[in-house]
């Protein structure tokens, strides 16, 4: 019997290390079409989403704010405009297709001077102890391999009174809703990813991925293990996203 | 519910901001503003709304994590009222204001000084030559529904109460309420001699 370690890959085992290689694949197939695929399938919702974590992020002025998995850098925009010229702002992805499609749009969208790009993997995150007033990771947490990993790797480089805030999808809290999206996901979600991006497997991966993610108790008692405190939570879309705070004490 | 509050304010911030994109002397007078927060707490429909201006416009907010300069709070109809109404006393309004005034008021200026240059948004998709003479008859119309508004409300009144004699004065009106008042008074005093009466007959009794 092998005593090889596996972790999930959508509803798939797959050896630990070989999961953050098919997650970069997906990544790198989807990253051309990813801003308008997220607005088709959610109907543009999850500027709404990105909003609140925007508004709970509390970033002001000379803050410095790092953006993990911020992939086509919707939240790096409105982080770059809240820090003003004295902050700081750096968008980490892990995955370079990602990376160079946010980096081309923010570029186009003249936010430069205080931006700055890492391709750095969330459980090793290559910063100093103590360097950021906000983190957030929206849509990304899910598919780490080392979830825990990477919650003390984002709380070790957390100033103590900073916040981290984790947006994901998450359990709906109604099963009728439950049902609906569950027929959405596994049915038109690929579907959808056939027709547009011409991918229909990476659309598959990310319903599965969803599914075995934590639901929302399960995370933050996973945020208080890494040495959070004020863990909380906020249900959107009738839990169908769920926006976990913390604060590094 | 909160997905729709959400879409709400973003919608307002948006059309807000696009409107002011043609009124630089508001926007210039909310830069001054800027970092400040003023938190609107709405009591009846229960709900609260933060006010964040900035140098470009004005960012409407859910939730805000600092401290607001100001909060007012009301019933939505009382702060309406309040915001579109000429009178500065708040008192008897059914509004409380807490901390800077000063920014409650700056705002109120904003908001009665708003002068949106619509020929200017106009003219970009129509252009000059058809802008000007589409807004000067928007303009003559403006004035001209303004003052048959004016006209109605005025004789409206007297119509009503005087001609159809289906509403009362407002003098009929006003001396009823005192008829009205007067009695509540009394009821009020004959049941507090009823209470003292009831209460002299016990000792009596005793």
């Amino acid at each position: 019997m092998s005593d090889k370690r596996t972790t999930h890959f959508g509803f798939e085992q797959v050896a630990v290390e070989e999961k953050a290689q098919r997650v970069a694949g997906v990544f790198h197939s989807v990253a051309a079409k990813y801003d308008m695929m997220n607005d088709v399938m959610s109907g543009g919702i999850h500027r709404l989403w990105k909003r609140f974590t925007i508004e709970l992020s509390g970033v002001r002025a000379g803050d410095k704010v790092l953006d993990i998995a911020g992939g086509t850098g919707d939240l790096s925009h409105k982080f770059a405009r809240l820090v003003g010229p004295e902050g700081l702002v750096v968008l980490a992805d892990i995955n370079e297709s990602m990376l160079r499609v946010g980096r081309d749009k923010l570029i186009d969208l003249g936010d430069v001077g205080n931006l700055q790009y890492a391709q750095a993997d969330a459980q090793y995150l290559p910063f100093p102890d103590n360097t950021f007033d906000c983190i957030t990771i929206a849509f990304g947490l899910r598919n780490v391999t080392d979830k825990d990993l990477a919650l003390a790797s984002m709380h070790r480089i957390l100033k103590p009174g900073g916040r981290l805030l984790v947006l994901e999808f998450s359990k709906p809290t109604n099963g009728l809703l439950e049902k609906v999206y569950d027929t959405y996901s596994f049915r038109l979600l690929p579907l959808m990813g056939k027709l547009i991006a011409n991918d229909s497997e990476s659309y598959r991966y990310l319903a599965e991925s969803i599914r075995m993610h934590p639901d929302q108790e399960t995370l933050k008692d996973m945020m208080s293990q890494a040495g959070f405190a004020e863990t909380r939570y906020y249900n959107m879309t009738g839990g169908i996203v769920a926006l976990h705070k913390g604060v590094k004490p | 519910m909160l997905t729709i509050t959400l879409a709400a304010l973003a919608a307002a911030e948006s059309l807000i901001n696009e409107a002011l994109r043609y009124d630089p002397a508001t926007r210039a007078r909310l830069r001054s503003l800027s970092g400040k927060v003023l938190h609107l707490h709405i009591t009846d429909p229960a709900f609260d709304i933060y006010l964040c201006p900035k140098a470009d416009g004005v960012d409407i907010q859910s939730h805000c994590e600092h401290a607001a300069h100001c909060k007012i709070s009301g019933k939505l109809v009382d702060l309406l009222k309040v915001a579109l109404g000429e009178q500065l006393n708040l008192a008897g309004s059914g509004v409380q204001v807490a901390g800077q005034t000063q920014l409650l008021l700056a705002l109120k200026t904003c908001l009665e000084e708003l002068d949106i240059d619509w020929r200017d948004w106009l003219a970009q998709y129509l252009g000059d030559e058809l802008t000007q003479p589409l807004g000067a008859a928007a303009e003559r119309l403006h004035r001209y529904g303004k003052s048959q508004l004016s006209a109605a409300q005025q004789q409206l009144e007297p119509y009503l109460s005087e001609e159809l004699q289906l509403l009362p004065t407002r003098t009929a009106l006003a001396n009823f309420g005192e008829a009205v008042d007067q009695l509540a008074l009394a009821a009020d005093r004959l049941d507090a001699r009823l209470h003292a009466l009831i209460a002299s007959t016990n000792n009596t009794r005793h």
